[in-house]
């Protein structure tokens, strides 16, 4: 693997992200915005408890889902950025694992999760763990909830493996395995074709 | 410096307010810090391939790697025609005023 992980969270993590006029932060082809993960998780919270039990899985699944559809658009601007290009570029000599590589070192150095593969299989299999994640805070949880991770690690894959963008999401699917918010030490996922 | 073409950018917007284009040249150490007179410019030259950010108030964000022709352009919706304008009269302007290598 040649993604030097620690130097792309370094020199991202350099960038000055600030928000339009109009309080949003145009890049990667998306309006991205900044929130607190207060705000999120007590959102995320609010439809689950809204599904009920009855709902409770299907509101899972459209949360999930939400990451999904975000991650494939979103995760295709970043891998098609000047700043990705910028740094990660150089670092890569295999694709496209080493740009699935490269995403994860974007998805920590900009805060929505400090995660890194752990195993890959290509076009198979990939395993990311997560050391940190704001989806881990959401109060009151007794079950994973890093719906978050799971639809944008199966969106990477999807970007990685499916076919040509735009026309490759959902071809794998993502189970969350282990997650902070249940006692273990760090959250694990495992992504596989759907 | 001039625009030689703007490319459709795959974004969630129909590439309505952002934009990619190529330039006639590559954009050089030297003009990368002309665009400083026109708004903020974020320099980040210890990058493995250098990268600059210009914002420019209320109108555009302009993006890119230095010695590449190609930039992208995020103009503010308010007025898209308008800003568009100003950043071809940005370009216009850039002069390459480092030393040519000999042939």
């Amino acid at each position: 693997m040649a993604i030097d992980r620690n130097k792309v969270i370094n020199d991202l993590s350099k960038l000055k992200v600030s928000g339009n006029s109009e309080g949003l932060i145009p890049a990667f082809g998306v309006l991205v915005n900044q929130f607190p993960a207060d705000f999120w998780n007590s959102f995320s919270k609010k439809i689950l408890d809204a599904a009920g039990d009855d709902l409770h899985d299907a509101a899972e699944t459209l949360l999930e889902n939400a990451a999904g559809e975000c991650g494939y658009h979103t995760g295709y601007g970043i891998i098609t950025s000047e700043e990705f290009n910028s740094v990660v570029g150089p670092m890569i000599e295999e694709k496209p694992e080493d740009v699935l590589h490269g995403a994860y070192g974007v998805f920590t150095a900009w805060g929505w999760a400090n995660s890194e593969i752990t195993e890959l299989v290509p076009g198979e299999k990939m395993v990311v763990r997560a050391y940190d994640y704001y989806e881990s805070d959401m109060p009151g949880t007794k079950s994973h909830c890093a719906y978050m991770i799971k639809g944008v690690s199966r969106a990477f894959m999807d970007l990685a493996y499916g076919d040509a963008y735009p026309n490759g999401h959902g071809k794998f699917k993502c189970e969350q395995t282990k997650g902070l918010e249940t006692g273990d030490k760090f959250a694990e996922f495992v992504v596989t074709k759907a | 410096m001039q625009i030689v073409e703007y490319k459709d950018m795959d974004d969630c917007f129909d590439g309505s307010f952002m934009k990619s284009a190529v330039l006639s040249e590559p954009m050089t150490r030297e003009c990368i810090v002309q665009l400083g007179q026109f708004g903020e410019l974020q320099f980040y030259e210890s990058f493995s391939r250098p990268f600059y950010r210009l914002d420019i108030a209320g109108k555009m964000i302009v993006k890119g790697i230095q010695d590449e022709t190609r930039i992208r352009i995020i103009l503010n919706r308010d007025d898209v025609d308008a800003n568009l304008a100003s950043f071809e009269e940005i370009i216009a302007r850039l002069r390459n005023t480092a030393p040519q290598p000999a042939v």
